[in-house]
């Protein structure tokens, strides 16, 4: 749960822009009332990273800070090695789930369904959960270590995952390739099918047919998940922090021991900015490729052609300053520009339409076992293949919960024990005692506590909001129908994706710094982070669930002389509460599972799970780690099928 | 009326969405509830709490080490009515990290294990408050100067920074010198990539271990200190903590024989596996430079936290800890030799490195310098380590930006053509 879900908010914007609203005569504060303080919770810790970043200590505004930050050649370095291995990352994520976005769109198979969802899981986990997985399996004394090492005699393992660039890229891809095969698969799918059979018909060679026909169609949606991939990479904190050691560290790592280590806040501030620069830019970027509707109503009714013109110019030729001043490897520029040139060139022509569109049956894998062996084969070994890349990490880790490593045998108490049972005389006793590797107080049964406690005051929190802000916006004249405030409100939903954890962290400990919370207090802005990254989700599945009302009913009601609230009540409540509860679990699954933002506020009365986990696998106890992050992992899952449950159509990305 | 035109469509019914945002709402009262009691289990007016933070290794090395924290803070809590939440961190530096990100609202009383280095960052950012231990007569008067004369941070232990080694690895065959051994020995590949030291920023050990660099060229040898790290950052192994160096030490397979360390890790060695056979498997040596030797001291302290609740309990504390109970518990349990010179050193001592016989290169910083140069020293480390010593300074235009042009030409071009070619 993270930046990436951005495209599944991006549509919301989209909606909001594109949908047509019943507009409310009257400016109605108490709907504007919300919408405000939700933006000074976001934005004020924003101003203060802002304050830190441009105003010196006599405060006059500077660029001092933003010059320094950026010439100093260990963050130029680690600059570009965040970009590096964003773009690696992406292109290697594509690259392993392109095979299985065709697979998945062209080819039937008895629970191709069930298979598809299962490979999501890896994708709604939280990342330090991930990094554990990778660890159990091919860390130093990982099974898959210690099995080379015995069976061929090895004195070293054979797999470095820790310290090595490899290990980072890998573990990101694994996150990845999940989103690479919804969104591609699901384009894919949606591909004209028309077109295909005129091709066939007037004798069109195969790569010609998917060079003008298909490629087009599903360029926008590689192109796409190239980008959330290469944002999830570009603002990756957990992997980083525990995999990379002094040598690798994305912008976010940096900027968290800047703050912690050389308490040098104007340095850390300075690259949050810049950080979110550049996500901001990635956003716009991925808003101009993913859909024409926006592109169409939202940057023409605004910019004349030649100041398109002149952004596209700006953009690209930015890009290419921005790499080579970061001496971003030349070979990657080149590939890029090579990718980018071939999407430029055939990607973004209008989707080709002849009569309707219409769903083509695809074809069965069991029909291609009697004709082509080799296909089947091939594309039998590649569904395996990746199917246990995507959940043997998982699987490993409630194996490892059960059992210890250390002495090779099962371990079952030491789960009852981690969360405080114990067993004599007098039968079961729940004593739950405090763990020094957690924090002086505190029981890892307090982390389960603590983060149920944020995930259900994150939940309601965020429903209400997300639902009022909504419903602002879609019925008063004033948020809904000036273009100006539009573009702000949706840039409210944007803004908290955009913004990378860490970034959320640093500006709340400095506005809670600055206001001086009390020690008891300290959940508050830990709340804050997590309703920030909540909310926009809930945003988005109400606004989806908002589009079903039929307008016409509210009407009707209205004409009858119904009451609003009544309206409210039996028309468009029943309506949106399937999206309110999808968003809920949204919010329950990403409060869960958030780890960089709360990691940088987190005092140890707050401890969550994920940095429980965390601490735990700093300590190298393995099996405590497994514990946590097993029962971490089942109400993900459990979140997610509850979401796919509720909306299906409300979870494509 | 009404009623009968407009019925729900699908969904949920309001009524029980609303049973479950209350029962939501009470189900998360509860839980804040049982959170907070079952985070306080013993949070009654009546027995006080100490809360410390320190680092996870603290009097964990012994041949028992649950008994030695026993007598060290269950003993305390007895003697005192009171009860000890001791708080681990992997290295003193996230101790003073965590303590200064919590100044406006200390949770801990206090803090062990700031250590010569780190004492600048902590008295820098006023998170201490000074007191005068009733023990500080016994404690070594060098050690209490080396330390803190001001009194924030009351010592209780010190010892060398060392370079260790295991003998059947590490001998006169692979490493003539090893007896002597100098600085410039490591700059050897094949010595360097022995050795396996901590990251200065994370580990205080490692800081000590710059330090040690730094003194030794800097200010005996009257070279550039970044050039050995530059030579070496190939070869060397950086570990996050002390912890993981150790680790790595004792794996055969990562085929490290040598680590960064304190010189009483010999004695250690004697305890846990020499005693019967009355010899030690690991060797330690600081650096020979011109025929004496040099070592960095490393001096660890306490200190009381501003803002501390329980003042007179931690000014007590403190006594404890430097008294001569806990002072004779912590040569072979923390490893480091008693600030208190009334303890008396166990036999293994025998085998530790005598901070007498060897000239702290401590004494050759002057404070002012140490406070002033610290960050600036470990700047230059990170970018030497990461990048190598030969920066140029950073131009804000690199000549390889002339690759833009051509490529700007290619778009101009472009846009010109298909104009031209709408146009036709």
């Amino acid at each position: 749960m993270n930046i990436v879900k951005v495209a599944y908010v991006v549509q919301a914007l989209q909606n909001e822009v594109s949908k047509k609203k019943i507009v409310n005569k009257s400016f109605n504060l108490i709907l504007v009332t919300p919408l405000l303080i939700s933006f000074l919770f976001f934005y004020m810790p924003l101003i203060f990273i802002l304050i830190d970043a441009v105003l010196s200590a006599s405060g006059a505004i500077t660029l001092e800070f933003m010059r320094d930050a950026l010439v100093d050649p260990l963050n130029r370095y680690f600059i570009q090695f965040t970009i590096n291995q964003a773009v690696i990352s992406s292109i290697i994520t594509i690259i392993i789930g392109l095979p299985g976005a065709y697979i998945f769109a062209k080819f039937q198979f008895t629970g191709d369904r069930a298979l598809k969802t299962i490979l999501t899981v890896p994708f709604v986990l939280p990342p330090i959960v991930v990094v554990l997985g990778f660890v159990l399996l091919i860390g130093p004394n990982g099974i898959l270590n210690s099995f080379l090492m015995a069976f061929f005699n090895l004195k070293s393992p054979p797999i470095h995952l820790y310290k090595t660039f490899e290990g980072i890229i890998l573990v990101h891809a694994f996150y990845n390739v999940p989103i690479v095969l919804h969104l591609v698969s699901s384009a894919w799918t949606k591909a004209n099918v028309d077109m295909e059979e005129v091709a066939t018909t007037l004798g069109s060679r195969k790569f010609h047919f998917f060079r003008y026909v298909t490629f087009p169609q599903i360029s926008s949606a590689i192109l796409a998940s190239g980008i959330l991939t290469f944002l999830y990479c570009f603002t990756s904190f957990a992997v980083v922090l525990s995999l990379g050691g002094i040598q690798f560290k994305t912008l976010e790592v940096q900027i968290y021991s800047l703050f912690h280590y050389r308490y040098d806040y104007h340095q850390a501030a300075a690259l949050a900015l810049f950080q979110l620069l550049i996500t901001s830019i990635l956003i716009i970027l991925y808003l101009y490729f993913s859909e024409p509707v926006f592109k169409r109503e939202g940057f023409k009714t605004f910019f004349p052609p030649i100041w398109i013109k002149l952004i596209q110019f700006l953009v690209i030729g930015g890009i290419i300053l921005f790499f080579l001043y970061f001496r971003v490897n030349i070979i990657l520029i080149f590939l890029l520009g090579l990718i980018g040139g071939g999407f430029w060139k055939y990607g973004r022509t209008t989707p080709l339409t002849i009569g309707e569109i219409r769903q083509r049956s695809k074809m069965k894998l069991r029909g291609l076992l009697s004709n082509e062996k080799f296909r089947f084969c091939i594309i039998i070994i590649y569904i395996a293949s990746i199917t246990i890349f995507l959940l043997s990490p998982i699987v490993i880790i409630f194996f490892s919960a059960f059992y210890d490593r250390m002495t090779n045998k099962w371990n079952i108490d030491a789960f009852f024990r981690l969360l405080g049972f114990r067993f004599n005389e007098n039968g079961l006793l729940w004593i739950p005692k405090s763990n020094p590797a957690l924090g002086a107080n505190t029981s890892a049964i307090n982390l389960i506590f603590n983060s149920l406690f944020f995930a259900l005051v994150t939940l309601t929190l965020s429903a209400f909001f997300g639902v009022l802000s909504i419903y602002a916006i879609r019925r008063s004249e004033f948020l809904g129908q000036h273009q100006v405030i539009a573009l702000i409100i949706s840039w409210s939903f944007i803004l908290p994706l955009v913004t990378s954890s860490i970034t959320i962290g640093l500006g709340m400990l400095r506005t809670f710094g600055f206001i001086r919370i009390s020690s008891q207090d300290a959940w508050i802005p830990i709340i804050l982070a997590h309703l920030i990254a909540a909310y926009p989700f809930v945003s988005r599945t109400v606004s989806t669930a908002y589009n079903k009302i039929d307008f016409g009913l509210i009407e009707i009601g209205k004409t009858l002389g119904a009451s609003r609230w009544y309206i409210f009540r039996n028309i468009e409540f029943p309506i949106i509460s399937s999206g309110i509860l999808a968003g809920a679990t949204f919010a329950l699954a990403i409060s869960f599972g958030e780890f960089g933002a709360t990691y940088f506020i987190a005092r140890s009365e707050f401890t969550t799970m994920t940095i429980g986990i965390y601490k735990f696998l700093n300590l190298r106890q393995l099996q405590n780690s497994a514990i946590m992050a097993s029962i971490l992992i089942l109400v993900c899952i459990a979140a997610f099928l509850l979401v796919q449950k509720l909306g299906e159509d409300e979870f494509h990305f | 009326m009404i009623k009968d035109v407009i019925k729900p469509v699908r969904g949920i019914p309001l009524k029980w969405t609303l049973v479950i945002v209350v029962l939501i709402v009470s189900a998360s009262l509860i839980i804040a509830q049982v959170s907070i009691a079952s985070g306080h289990p013993n949070s009654t007016h009546l027995t006080p709490t100490l809360t410390i933070y320190t680092y996870d290794s603290l009097i964990n090395w012994g041949l028992n080490a649950t008994e030695a924290n026993n007598r060290v803070f269950d003993a305390f809590e007895a003697q005192e009515d009171c009860i000890i939440e001791l708080e681990y961190f992997d290295d003193a530096n996230s101790v003073l990290a965590k303590a200064v990100a919590e100044k406006n609202s200390p949770k801990a009383d206090i803090i062990i294990g700031i250590d010569n280095v780190l004492i600048y960052e902590a008295l820098a950012q006023e998170i201490l408050i000074p007191y005068e231990a009733s023990t500080l007569s016994d404690l070594s008067e060098s050690v209490i100067n080396g330390l803190d004369p001001d009194h924030y941070v009351t010592p209780y232990d010190y010892g060398l920074i060392a370079i260790i080694y295991h003998k059947h690895l590490v001998n006169s065959s692979n490493v003539p010198t090893i007896d002597t051994l100098k600085l410039n020995d490591l700059l050897d590949p094949k010595v360097a990539q022995m050795l396996v030291t901590e990251d200065p920023t994370l580990s205080s050990t490692g800081l000590g271990f710059l330090m040690w660099t730094i003194g030794v060229y800097e200010k005996v040898l009257n070279k550039d200190w970044e050039l050995w790290w530059n030579d070496t950052r190939n070869d060397i192994q950086v570990e996050d903590s002390w912890g993981d160096a150790f680790d790595v030490f004792y794996t055969p397979a990562a085929n490290r024989p040598m680590v960064v360390s304190y010189g009483t890790d010999p004695a250690y060695d004697y305890l846990f596996y020499g005693e019967p056979y009355n010899t030690t498997y690991i060797g330690a040596t600081v650096s020979h430079e011109n025929d004496s030797n040099y070592g960095w001291l490393q001096i660890e302290g306490l200190g009381i936290l501003k803002g501390t609740k329980n003042l007179g309990l931690a000014q007590k504390f403190i006594d404890w800890f430097t008294g001569v109970t806990v002072q004779e518990i912590i040569p072979e349990n923390n490893w480091m030799y008693p600030a208190n010179e009334l303890a008396k050193l166990p036999e293994s001592y025998k085998y530790a490195i005598d901070p007498t016989t060897v000239t702290p290169l401590n004494d050759l910083f002057t404070p002012d310098e140490m406070e002033k140069s610290l960050d600036k020293w470990l700047d230059t480390w990170g970018q030497v380590m990461i990048l190598g010593y030969t920066i140029a300074e950073p131009t804000l235009f690199p000549p390889s930006l002339f690759i833009l042009i051509p490529m700007i030409l290619v778009v101009i071009r472009r846009k010109t053509r298909r104009k031209s070619s709408l146009s036709d």
